[in-house]
């Protein structure tokens, strides 16, 4: 009894607000234009209240983490830039572009930066390539495929000082990669790989070896995920294997080659500590990277150069993620349609 | 909204700029002293100069105390023992010298006591020693040891002296101290290593030595008698003690003990309220830094004689007070520092010692001077402006004289020394910590003491609160820039032209037309050997010449023997105008490759030791490395005239190289920089470079240059007078002295020879760390040139393209 | 207008603007539109075509199966070699690594500015000990506290740092992933920015405001900007945005205010990714070099990574001890969390 009440109290609600809502917009079909006029104005202001009131409440949900952000991130960067148009340490007069001009052109300014680029240009890609290959591999049957999973994100635990040893071992002139084993066989010169054209190839081959794990579990889990409803289909519409995966799993995996890509360039920048314990503060030049540039200035206190050398690698970090990013709102946009 | 979120923009744009914008403004206006800074008027007692030293072969004046006003002093040594006495048999009685000397305040001696009448009155007097005197109110206490060789006791005697009675007192055997766990503990195996006093309470030390190390057994006796017990071994079981002196007291009750341990010191906390011992866990670097400088001082305890003053121990706050610095008085630091503080407070302190007189070398002259300081009411430097001067090795007497001198005579300006960026002393605190055990290699704690320190001071410089002069800067490459200091090449031209000065020196250490860091004084390096050896006219040797001088003359032996890396290290240092032109490496060149292959094939990888100390000279020696630090280096290197001076071995067969000068150098920020070229013409000064020239590095002063050779000569033959009295003229010259008396002469010929001196030592770090990583395989043979010159190439032009 | 339209027109809209999902048309595939007589033909020819292939496919797949196993076996003895050979070696005695290592070691001079030089003979890479001792492990943990503490100042840098992040990405992350107008996407994109930088571009005036702060040379200058890190906010924001918002508006309907919403919707849906960041923050910060190195002066304060990465001659013994050690608590972590981890990650990634 109570509850047929209550539906009908509730169809009440529904009427009244029915009724409340009807009435303004049958008076709106009446095109009177100071009424439209109030109506609108009525809806902003009930959009602005609200509007305002979201605002304030999500802002403050970011307040604690925007105040940290302000001042442990923003705030450095702008004393960056501001002592990056400075003369010098102690000299606070504003030189304009004088310091990015010396630093464009400093020789080992530029090796640094090509350097870095040729690493970074290289690496990410092959991360995400081969992680997806192996995703690949590890999705199309394979017994144990947990444990695999597990023993490939072990890398990513390792400490540095265990791996550098390692490296070292392998890869200095008298190592195990110039004299054991199947070397042997081949009996080629010594090289002294990290010292040679080769060591960007060492470095790679570090940076590979620490992060496949990562990225390959990302794109496993992703493509466990996609439906495999629209796969079966596809397959029954007479799609090839090929066909099927470039046209459908790269579809779905775009989201997470976008984020993968990211995870990568942040991790092959952090390569930078373990070249720093292979080879010292001044490395073969195919290994100097920006960061050992900036390292140095560091050291020698010139603090102006190295402003200027991380507002230019910010510039150009700036133009990258954002192509990401618009590509990647591109896609979100197909996707989420 | 949109006016709310552009003000809390701006608000929060505001908040961010506002530090940037004051951070602009630098702090201006130096500190200046106020009228209530500590000031203390000092009173020089200089006693001593009535005693004729002649008579003695060696004698001592040590200072006592104060007994009734009068200052007592001791007065310790032998006469001259004459030729043919036989140790064996003679008495050595007659010719010892034991006597107390009171002064009064003007100096002047009052009355002697002689203490060889108290030893004359015993059965055994050549057997019998005076152990220690103290000063107290009732006259001198003295302690007597006492052999009797016939019975083959030995005893242990207390008296006191009435100076003014000239009698002493009776003569009081000291008991053993006769408790009850001495002998348990000495039976079984420890060593009585006598008592310190914590105050009322007794430290009694038994060492004991064992197979994992050494250590000690503590006994605590308290005022009553009862004793307790720690035993170190089961204590701190993994600490290898080997001695402990000092317990200090920190108030409540509670004393710290030091321990002096093989990898490092400990301190252990003494309790005596509850009579136990912990070891301290707590960080204790910031004493344990300083422990070198741990003295007693009457009055205060256990205090830290630091280089610039005197500091108490604060425990509770682990920190250090400092409670009288030597900047509190206008006089020469140099001398306080050499001195004992006998006693410290704050109105009055004392310090006693021997006077420093840089005109006596070789001297046994006796003197000795007490310094009191008084505390004067009110600062008579007050207002004028505080200027630093820091220096990263030891504040010298030259220069200390330069800061007293200019003090006096400054109206404006008060000098005040910075300790802040000592390398030395972080190096001794370094390798005394030991910190993680590996830090016992003193070149590598140099290195980090100074880029630690360098990256300090040029922080320092740069947030205006750096030092105004800097000594010694040189190891600071990093500094040489005219955002850090002041280029005084103009300075140096106009002021110290080359009738006066070696403007050579100038010229070899300035770069171009940049002179950041002024040398004052310098030395030298190289070979020196008899002029046989050589060709006539040879100033330098090349690599053939070298190796045939080590094959030939030196049968086999390299003077240098220094090691591969150092010597290819220090020849390349000497030749880097041949390598390093405009910014660009080339190690491709003849001399680079000649050097390489000379290292491998001929220098030994096995290091000798130390240089020679060159004050026991070997006549045997065919050739040393000599660095000349000061005057007397040089003659003491050439004393057979005969000898020659070459350069080390280098391509083009070179002369000496210029190297570890005393520098100045003016910080950039400061506010005076009239007042710093004052004083630096004051340390280009006669006065000071005179200074510079007897005790410390070669003066650039051509006067002061001569002056202090001519004195060196002087004392020279004065030595040689008293040496001739004991050894023949033959012996002489077997120790390779030369037995005839030197000439003024010598003197010019080595000014002629100093003002042709062109080469500098130039010393980069980064690039010496590559090559150490690079080399070593071509040394071993591993790898050819041919693939270490690219490598080393590349990575030094990166380096240098790095610097702009 | 007719009421009855209208008002489903605007049903419609609300319903498009809340996204509720409706029961779509969708087209007949292929195989449905065909009928009987067709479908069995097809089924025919589909059989006689298809036993020739899957017998073909069969093959393929067992080869390819084969090669794959092979890779995937490869590839992970590769990646597993250097932990298996750091616990072995840790059971070594210090004479034995003296004898295989010592070259490598007397190169490094324990200093993280002297990078490895050059060795002068090969060091012996033995897998296995000849004798098998728990020295190393002794030195380590019982002789001395020295390496413990450093140990302790790991764990009490790192755990302070997870849990700051965690908590403040969260609320920050909620923010993004509700309040979505443009200038927000901006903050967002610089967030991502500053996700990028490596440490020496900001190594400066984060030494000076540590100083201007007072806090150099405490764990604060390092555990504060830690907290304020944003990788976790991104991560954690495009996994909040992927909560069906049919959800929310269903809390709000009922009342909830932003908080509950927050705390009873928004966080327990995220708790995968909140593990999962815990996991990857906790493996990222236990490694870090460089922030000790320049911001505490003081060696005591130092963690054990930064003294790992400066091992000389004197104490090779214990390297490999403590690097085992070391490895442990990420280990039992990672061991503890596989599960959420590898579900986390999955989520955030994919639309």
């Amino acid at each position: 009894m109570s509850s047929e009440k209550d539906n009908i109290d509730i169809k009440d609600k529904d009427n009244k607000k029915e009724v409340k809502e009807r009435a303004p917009i049958t008076t709106a079909l009446t095109t009177d234009p100071a009424r439209l006029a109030a109506m609108k104005a009525a809806k902003k202001r009930l959009h602005r209240r609200r509007g305002l009131k979201d605002w304030a409440l999500f802002t403050g949900y970011l307040t604690p983490s925007l105040v940290g952000v302000m001042l442990f991130f923003f705030l450095p960067l702008i004393m960056i830039l501001k002592t990056s148009f400075q003369k010098s340490t102690t000299n606070y007069e504003f030189v304009g572009l004088a310091n990015y001009d010396k630093v464009i052109n400093n020789d080992a300014f530029r090796d640094a930066s090509w350097n870095t680029l040729t690493f970074s240009g290289i690496a990410v890609p092959l991360a995400v390539v081969l992680a997806l290959l192996l995703a690949i591999l590890l999705n199309s049957g394979i017994p144990a495929q947990s444990g695999f999973r597990s023993v490939l994100l072990n890398p990513m635990m390792v400490p540095v000082a265990s791996v550098v040893l390692i490296w070292q071992v392998f890869f200095s002139y008298n190592g195990a990669a110039n004299g054991a084993g199947l070397f042997k066989l081949f009996e080629p010169d010594k090289i002294d790989w990290l010292k040679s054209d080769y060591a960007q190839l060492v470095i790679l081959a570090l940076f590979l070896w620490k992060n496949l794990g990562y990225n390959m579990v990302l794109f496993l889990a992703a493509l466990n995920n996609i439906d495999d409803e629209i796969l079966e289909s596809a397959q029954m519409d007479g799609a090839g294997a090929l066909r099927r995966f470039f046209s459908i799993k790269m579809y779905f995996l775009a989201p997470t080659i976008f984020f993968v890509t990211i995870m990568s360039l942040i991790n092959s920048f952090k390569i930078f500590r373990e070249v720093y314990l292979l080879t010292g503060d001044h490395p073969y030049t195919n290994l100097y990277m920006l960061q050992h540039f900036m390292n140095n200035a560091f050291k020698n206190l010139e603090y102006n150069k190295l402003s200027a050398g991380a507002i230019i690698m910010c510039v150009v970090m700036i133009v990258i993620v954002g192509v990401l990013f618009y590509a990647e709102s591109k896609f979100d946009a197909d996707v989420e349609g | 909204m949109r006016k709310i979120t552009r003000l809390a923009a701006l608000g929060m744009a505001a908040v961010m700029v506002m530090p940037l914008l004051t951070g602009c403004w630098k702090k201006g206006g130096a500190n200046t002293i106020s009228a209530d800074d500590p000031w203390y008027n000092v009173s020089t007692i200089a006693v001593g100069d009535e005693i004729d030293s002649s008579i003695y072969d060696y004698a001592s004046l040590d200072y006592i105390g104060e007994v009734n006003g009068e200052y007592i002093f001791r007065l310790g040594g032998t006469l001259h023992i004459p030729q043919g006495f036989d140790y064996m048999t003679d008495s050595t009685f007659e010719y010892r010298v034991d006597e107390l000397r009171a002064y009064d305040e003007t100096g002047s001696c009052v009355k002697t006591y002689d203490l060889m009448d108290i030893v004359r009155d015993f059965e055994t007097p050549d057997y019998t020693y005076i152990n220690t005197v103290t000063a107290a109110e009732d006259g001198c206490h003295i302690l007597i040891y006492s052999n009797n060789i016939n019975t083959g006791e030995s005893a242990k005697y207390t008296t006191v002296v009435d100076i003014d009675a000239g009698t002493y007192g009776s003569l009081d055997p000291v008991a053993e101290p006769e408790d009850e766990f001495t002998a348990r503990i000495v039976a079984q195996g420890g060593n009585d290593e006598g008592e310190i006093e914590i105050g009322e309470y007794k430290l009694r030390r038994f060492w004991f030595s064992g197979d994992r190390g050494n250590s000690y057994m503590l006994v605590v006796v308290s005022p009553d008698g009862t004793y307790n017990e720690f035993d170190l071994r089961g204590i701190v079981p993994n600490l290898d003690i080997f001695d402990i002196s000092n317990a200090i007291d920190v108030g409540n009750n509670r004393a710290l003990i030091e321990l002096r341990c093989s990898d490092g010191r400990q301190f252990m906390l003494l309790d005596l309220n509850t009579m136990t011992m912990n070891l301290e866990t707590q960080d204790m670097a910031w004493l344990v830094s300083k422990s070198m400088y741990l003295t007693q001082v009457d009055g205060l305890g256990y205090v830290i004689r630091d280089v610039d003053g005197i500091y108490s121990i604060d425990y509770d706050n682990r920190t250090l007070n400092p409670v009288f610095l030597y900047s509190y008085a206008n006089t020469n630091m140099y001398d306080i520092r050499s001195a004992r503080p006998i006693t410290v407070s704050e109105d009055r302190a004392v310090f006693a010692g021997s006077r420093y007189d840089p005109n006596q070398i070789y001297g046994t002259e006796l003197n000795a001077v007490i310094y009191t300081f008084t505390r004067a009411e009110s600062n008579p430097n007050a207002g004028k402006t505080i200027l630093r001067i820091a220096s990263t090795g030891d504040f010298t007497y030259p220069l200390c004289s330069a800061i007293a001198s200019f003090n006096e005579s400054s109206d404006t300006y008060f000098m005040v020394t910075e300790q802040k960026y000592n390398i030395d002393v972080q190096v001794s605190a370094a390798t005394n910590q030991n910190v993680n055990g590996a830090q016992a290699d003193n070149s590598l704690a140099t290195d980090d003491a100074a880029t630690s320190l360098g990256n300090q001071l040029a922080m320092d410089i740069m947030s205006g609160t750096g030092p105004d002069i800097i000594i010694n800067g040189g190891q600071f490459g990093m500094l040489n820039d005219a955002d850090y200091l002041l280029n005084l090449r103009e300075y140096v031209n106009e002021n110290y032209g080359s009738s006066d000065y070696f403007t050579n020196i100038f010229d070899a250490a300035s770069d171009g037309d940049e002179l950041f860091q002024v040398p004052v004084a310098f030395s030298v390096r190289g070979i020196v050997t008899d002029g046989s050896n050589v060709s006539d006219g040879q100033i330098g040797f090349t690599y053939d010449q070298y190796a045939e001088f080590v094959s030939g003359p030196c049968n086999g032996t390299d003077p240098l023997g220094q090691g591969r890396l150092q010597f290819f290290i220090n020849s390349l240092n000497c030749m880097s105008d041949l390598v390093i032109t405009n910014d660009t490496v080339d190690y491709d060149v003849e001399a680079f490759r000649t050097l390489a292959e000379y290292t491998r094939d001929n220098v030994n990888e096995a290091l000798m030791t130390d240089e020679d100390d060159l004050y026991i000279p070997d006549g045997e020696r065919v050739a040393r490395v000599v660095e000349i630090a000061n005057i007397s280096t040089y003659f003491d290197a050439v004393k057979n005239g005969n000898i020659v001076f070459l350069g080390i071995p280098s391509y083009d067969g070179r002369g000496p190289i210029i190297s570890a000068a005393d520098t100045v150098a003016i910080s950039a920020q400061t506010q005076a920089p009239e007042a710093c070229r004052e004083f630096i013409s004051l340390l280009m000064g006669d006065d000071i470079q005179t200074l510079y020239g007897l005790m410390a590095g070669i003066p650039v002063n051509r006067s002061a240059f001569e002056i202090a050779g001519q004195k060196n000569v002087d004392a020279r033959n004065r030595m040689r007078e008293q040496i001739t009295r004991i050894f023949s003229p033959e012996e002489y010259a077997q120790n390779g002295y030369n037995p005839n008396p030197m000439e003024y002469s010598v003197v010019d010929d080595f000014a002629v020879f100093v003002s042709e001196l062109t080469g500098w030592y130039t010393n980069d770090g980064s690039i010496n760390a590559i090559i150490r990583e690079e080399m070593p395989a071509y040394f071993e043979g591993q790898k050819t040139l041919e693939q270490v010159i690219p490598v080393l190439e590349d990575r030094i032009q990166t380096l240098l393209n790095e610097r702009g | 207008m007719d009421p009855e339209v209208s008002r489903q027109r605007r049903e419609e809209a609300t319903k498009a603007r809340r996204k509720v999902f409706t029961v779509m048309q969708r087209d007949l595939s292929f195989f449905e539109q065909m009928d009987e007589s067709t479908k069995e033909e097809f089924f025919k020819k589909e059989k006689a075509r298809s036993l020739k292939v899957r017998r073909r496919r069969k093959i393929v797949n067992n080869t390819s199966l084969t090669i794959g196993i092979i890779i995937a076996c490869a590839v992970s003895i590769l990646a597993i070699v250097p932990v298996f050979y750091t616990f072995l070696n840790s059971f070594m005695s210090s004479a034995e690594i003296s004898n295989n290592y010592g070259v490598i070691f007397q190169s490094l001079s324990g200093h993280a500015d002297q990078g490895a030089t050059y060795l002068s003979s090969s060091p012996s890479m033995t897998l296995v000990p000849q004798r098998v001792t728990i020295e190393q492990y002794k030195n380590l943990l019982i002789m001395s506290p020295t390496y413990l503490l450093k140990f302790w100042n790991s764990i009490i840098l790192v755990v302070p740092i997870v849990v700051g992040q965690m908590v403040i990405s969260c609320l920050a992350a909620y923010s993004f992933a509700r309040y979505r107008k443009k200038r927000r996407e901006v903050l967002f994109f610089s967030y991502i920015i500053l996700m990028l930088m490596p440490f020496q571009v900001t190594l400066v005036p984060n030494y000076m405001i540590s100083e201007q702060l007072g806090i150099l040379n405490t764990r604060w200058a390092i555990i504060l900007p830690g907290i304020f890190s944003t990788f976790a906010i991104f991560l954690l924001t495009k996994y909040m945005r992927q909560i069906p918002n049919a959800y929310i508006e269903a809390a709000k309907l009922d009342g909830a205010k932003e908080w509950q919403i927050f705390t009873k919707i928004a966080v327990p849906m995220c708790s995968n990714a909140i593990f999962a960041l815990t996991i990857l923050l906790f493996i990222d910060y236990w490694n870090m070099v460089e922030q000790p190195l320049v911001l505490l002066t003081n060696a005591d304060k130092q963690p054990m990574s930064v003294f790992l990465s400066q091992i000389n001659e004197a104490e090779i013994g214990i390297a490999f001890a403590a690097s085992a050690l070391y490895m442990i608590p990420p280990l039992l972590i990672f061991l503890w969390g596989e599960e959420y981890l590898v579900e986390g990650i999955s989520r955030s990634g994919v639309k």
